[in-house]
C-alpha cells in the first residue's frame, strides 16, 4: 500500500557549481575550540589551504563537498562567503604534486567526480592565515 | 468426509509457588470438551505435560473420553472443517476455593484423519496462548482461550505513540548559543528520563512570501527557520507519556563547515544542551528542579545531527549521564565518530527514496552497531529525507533522478518515525518491555503505514550461528562448524559495503554476508549446529533480501527461499520465506541507486513443529537453505541467529 503520494518537484537540484579559481597555501592552523571535548583535530599544527572561488553557491544540503587531489580526499571545509570556500588538507605529505584536482559530493563514486582545470601544486612558503574556527 | 483423528497438548506449569494442581483441567475444542488427565501426578511446579486423545491415546476414561476412530454414540467425532466454529479453550476445575494453577504455556496440534483410507493426512493445525504465564482459580478466572497459531500474521494491535497520561508545558531556553525548545510533561513530580533532538543542516532563511524559497543569507524581509521545531510533534507525544523532549537549535551550524568539525560542533552544542538541563535540574528555582532522570537519557538527530547523535556518546564526560538509546534519523556518516554504536540500543531510520543522503549511510551504523541490549534498522519505501521535518518543506526523492517513486505523505513519514520512534524510546527509556514487539514485527502499530517499513533487528543475547565476519571462509560457520553446498547452489561470502570485493555495488552497509545464487530448484546450504541443540521455544532470524541485479531492470514477480531444520535422526522440515514475510526486493532509484537492503525474517520452531510433529527440537543437527526458486536470482544472507521467542 503506498497511498497519498506528493510530488513537490522544486526547482532544487544538488548540482555542484563550477570552479573558477583555486588558491593553494600552506597555513598555520588553528584548531576549533569546543567546549566539552577536544577536537580530533587539535593535533594538526599547519594545513594546505585550497581557497576555491566558485560561479554560485554550493547547494545546502545533508552531505558536504569534497576536493580531491589526486587520491587524497579533502573532506574538511567551510563556506567563507557566497561562492567563496576553504578545503583544508592536513596530511601534507599525501598531496602529489601536479594531481589533478576534482570537485564531488562526500561518497560519491569515482565516475561523478566533477574535473577541474586545476592541478596541485604545492606552496612554497607557509603564510600566517589561520582558519575561521 | 475427514475428522480430527489425533489432539496433542502440551501444558507447561509456572515455575512459581504454589503454581501446582491436583485440580482438573479440560480441553474445549470442537465444540465439546475433554478431560485431560493420565495416570501419575501432572500440573506440578515447572513441569511439562503431554497428553494424546484419540489416536495413540495416553488419557484417563478413554471410553467415552476419546475421539473415536468411527463414529460413536458416546464419543462423536470432531470434523477437521469445523473447527474454526468453535473457541479452543482450557477449562480448571480447581478443588477449592485455594486451589490456583499457574499456566505458563500451552499448545494444542490437531491432527486430520482421512476416513478411507483410515490414515492420518498432512493438514495440522496448532492452538496455543499468545500471552505470558497466567493463574487460574476461583478468584482469577477458570478459562485460558487459545488463539490459532500461524507461522507469521502480526496483528495490528494500537499505536505506541499515543499515550496521554500527562498534560504538558513547553518553553523555550537559551544560554549563549546553547538554545532549543523543550516539551516536558505537568502535574508530577517526576523525575522523568529525557530525550535531546539535533537537527540537520539545512538552509536557515525564508521567504515568507514563498515557503519553498530558502536560503544561507538573510535576503529582505526573509524570515529565520526554525529548523530545530520541525519535530514538535514528536515532541509533544514523548512529553503526553512521560519523557521530557528538548530540540537543540543547531542553527549556528548550518550553512558553515563540511565535513567532521562540522559533526563536532553538532555533538557539542547537544552535550552544551544536555549540561543547561543538568544546571535547571539542580537548581531549586527551576520548573526542572529534580525532575529529570539522567540515568535515562535518549538522543535523536537527523541528516548530521544523525551522524552528531554517534559522536555524543564517544565524547561525553558527564559522570551522571547515562545514554541508554541513540535515534539516528537519515544520517550522514562522515567519519566523525567510530561508526560503531556501542553501550546504548541503537536505531536509525533509513528512507529508501532519500534524495539527500542517497546512501543511506546509517546502514553502515546498524550493521556496525553492538546490540546493547537491541538495535533496529528501518529502511522505508517511499519514504524522502525531509519529510519528518515539518519545517523542510521540498520532497527531495527526486532530486538527482527522475525515475524515481514519488513518496508518501508527510504525515505517512511522521507516523512512522512517531509509531516506531516512540516504542524505541518507551522500551529503553520507560521500560516499556510489551512495545519491543512493534520493532521485531509480532505486532503492527495502528494507523501507520506499515507495509512500507522493512525491519531489521537484533538483541544481545541471540545465539550467533553465522555472522559472516570471522574471516573463516564460507565453509566454517561462527560457531566454527561446517557448512555443506549441495546440488547446483553457488554461495560464497562477500563484503556487504561499496568497494572492492563486494558481490556488486549494490550494497550500501558495512557488513560481510553471503549470497546463494542457484539456476535450480533444489539447492542447499547447511550450516551445522553444535551437538544436540535445543531449540525448542524459540525461533530461526536471518536478514535476508533479493540481490539487486544492477542491470537497471527488476525481474517480474517476488523471489523466494526455504529455511529448514534437520535433527538427528534426519527428519527435515522446510518452511518457505513467503509463510514468514516475504523476501525483500530491491526499491527501484535507477540503474546505479538501486540498492540491496536486508531484514530480518523471523521463522519461529513452532511452524516447524506444525509442519511435522516427528522433529525433534531438543536434539536439532542443522539449519539449512534451500533456493528452490529456479529463477536464477541472488539472495542476500546475514545474521544467522536462534533467538527466543518473545511474548
Amino acid at each position: 500500500m503506498n497511498n497519498n503520494m506528493e510530488h513537490n518537484i522544486q526547482n532544487h537540484n544538488f548540482n555542484l557549481p563550477n570552479i573558477k579559481d583555486i588558491r593553494i597555501q600552506q597555513i598555520t592552523y588553528k584548531p576549533p575550540k569546543h567546549r566539552y571535548f577536544e577536537s580530533s583535530f587539535s593535533k594538526y599544527k599547519e594545513a594546505i589551504e585550497f581557497k576555491v572561488l566558485t560561479d554560485g553557491p554550493i547547494p545546502v544540503r545533508a552531505l558536504s563537498p569534497v576536493l580531491h587531489i589526486g587520491n587524497t580526499s579533502l573532506t574538511e571545509g567551510e563556506s567563507l562567503s557566497p561562492n567563496e570556500y576553504r578545503f583544508l588538507a592536513f596530511k601534507i605529505n599525501e598531496l602529489e604534486n601536479n594531481a589533478p584536482i576534482y570537485f564531488a559530493w562526500q561518497g560519491d563514486p569515482d565516475n561523478m567526480r566533477i574535473k577541474t582545470r586545476f592541478t596541485y601544486r604545492k606552496p612554497h612558503t607557509i603564510q600566517n592565515n589561520t582558519t575561521n574556527n | 468426509m475427514s475428522h480430527i483423528g489425533r489432539i496433542t497438548v502440551t501444558i507447561s506449569t509456572g515455575d512459581l509457588d504454589g503454581a501446582s494442581t491436583n485440580g482438573r483441567v479440560y480441553l474445549g475444542i470442537g465444540g465439546r470438551e475433554f478431560r485431560i488427565d493420565k495416570p501419575g501426578n501432572q500440573f506440578q511446579k515447572g513441569d511439562t505435560d503431554f497428553f494424546t486423545i484419540g489416536d495413540g491415546s495416553n488419557i484417563e476414561f478413554s471410553d467415552f473420553n476419546n475421539l473415536p476412530i468411527i463414529g460413536d454414540n458416546n464419543s462423536p467425532r470432531i470434523e477437521f472443517e469445523t473447527l474454526s466454529n468453535y473457541p479452543v479453550y482450557i477449562r480448571f476445575e480447581p478443588q477449592d476455593n485455594e486451589d490456583n494453577w499457574n499456566v505458563e504455556d500451552v499448545k494444542v496440534q490437531v491432527t486430520q484423519y482421512n476416513d478411507d483410507p483410515l490414515v492420518a493426512t498432512s493438514n495440522k493445525r496448532m492452538f496455543i496462548d499468545l500471552g505470558s504465564n497466567i493463574w487460574l482459580g476461583k478468584r482469577s478466572g477458570l478459562f485460558l482461550y487459545l488463539d490459532r497459531f500461524e507461522c507469521f500474521n502480526p496483528k495490528i494491535t494500537y499505536d505506541p505513540s499515543k499515550q496521554d497520561l500527562f498534560s504538558i508545558g513547553y518553553m523555550e531556553y537559551s544560554s549563549g548559543d546553547i538554545k532549543g525548545d523543550v516539551y516536558y510533561p505537568l502535574d508530577n513530580p517526576g523525575p522523568f528520563p529525557i530525550i535531546v533532538i539535533a537537527h540537520g543542516n539545512h538552509a536557515i532563511f525564508y521567504n515568507p512570501a514563498n515557503r519553498n524559497q530558502e536560503s544561507c543569507t538573510r535576503n529582505p524581509g526573509w524570515i529565520e527557520i526554525p529548523n530545530h521545531k520541525g519535530y514538535d510533534y514528536f515532541q509533544k507525544q514523548l512529553a503526553r507519556m512521560g519523557i521530557i523532549a528538548v530540540s537543540v537549535d543547531c542553527n549556528s551550524t548550518n550553512c558553515k563547515a563540511y565535513g567532521i568539525i562540522n559533526i563536532e560542533e553538532r555533538a557539542d552544542l547537544i552535550i552544551g544542551s544536555i549540561d543547561h538541563f543538568r544546571t535547571l535540574n539542580a537548581d531549586v528555582s527551576s520548573i526542572f528542579h529534580n525532575k529529570i532522570d539522567f540515568q535515562s537519557v535518549g538522543l535523536i538527530g537527523h541528516s548530521r545531527g544523525g551522524d552528531a547523535v554517534v559522536l555524543v556518546p564517544e565524547r561525553i564526560v558527564f559522570s551522571n549521564v547515562n545514554i541508554k538509546c541513540v535515534i539516528s534519523l537519515a544520517p550522514t556518516d562522515t567519519g566523525a565518530s567510530s561508526g560503531q554504536p556501542n553501550g546504548y540500543s541503537f536505531m536509525t531510520i533509513l528512507p529508501a527514496g532519500d534524495g539527500d543522503v542517497s546512501r543511506n549511510d546509517g546502514a553502515k551504523f546498524y550493521d556496525k552497531a553492538i546490540p546493547s541490549p537491541f538495535k533496529c534498522q528501518l529502511y522505508v519505501h517511499y519514504a524522502n529525507h525531509n519529510f519528518f521535518n515539518r519545517e523542510w518543506p521540498n520532497d527531495d526523492s527526486l532530486w538527482g533522478g527522475s525515475d524515481n517513486p514519488s513518496v508518501m505523505s508527510r504525515r505517512d513519514h511522521e507516523q512512522i518515525l512517531s509509531a516506531y520512534g516512540v516504542a524505541f524510546l518507551r522500551y529503553n527509556l520507560l521500560n516499556h518491555k510489551e512495545v519491543i514487539r512493534f520493532l521485531c514485527k509480532y505486532s503492527i502499530p495502528l494507523n501507520v503505514n506499515h507495509e512500507n517499513v522493512h525491519l531489521s533487528f537484533q538483541f544481545d543475547n541471540s545465539l550467533i550461528i553465522d555472522n559472516h565476519e570471522d574471516g573463516n571462509t564460507i565453509n566454517i560457520n561462527s560457531n566454527n562448524l561446517p557448512t555443506t553446498q549441495l546440488n547446483s547452489i553457488l554461495v560464497d561470502e562477500y563484503p556487504f559495503r561499496q568497494g572492492g570485493g563486494s558481490f556488486n555495488n549494490s550494497f550500501f552497509g558495512n557488513s560481510t554476508g553471503m549470497v546463494a545464487t542457484d539456476s535450480g530448484i533444489n539447492g542447499i546450504f547447511s550450516s551445522q549446529l553444535p551437538p544436540n541443540s535445543n531449540i525448542e521455544g524459540k525461533e530461526i532470524w536471518i536478514r535476508t533480501s533479493e540481490v539487486y541485479n544492477m542491470q537497471g531492470v527488476l525481474p517480474t514477480g517476488e523471489s523466494g527461499f526455504q529455511l529448514g531444520l534437520e535433527d538427528n535422526n534426519n527428519v527435515k522440515v522446510w518452511i518457505d520465506s513467503d509463510e514468514v514475510g516475504t523476501l525483500l526486493r530491491p526499491y527501484y532509484r535507477g540503474i546505479s541507486s538501486t540498492k540491496t537492503m536486508l531484514k530480518t525474517l523471523r521463522f519461529s520452531t513452532l511452524c516447524f513443529l506444525n509442519k511435522n510433529q516427528e522433529l525433534q527440537l531438543n536434539n536439532i543437527k542443522s539449519i539449512l537453505i534451500r533456493t528452490n526458486r529456479g529463477d536464477n536470482r541472488s539472495i542476500a544472507f546475514d545474521d544467522l541467529e536462534i533467538m527466543e521467542i518473545l511474548k
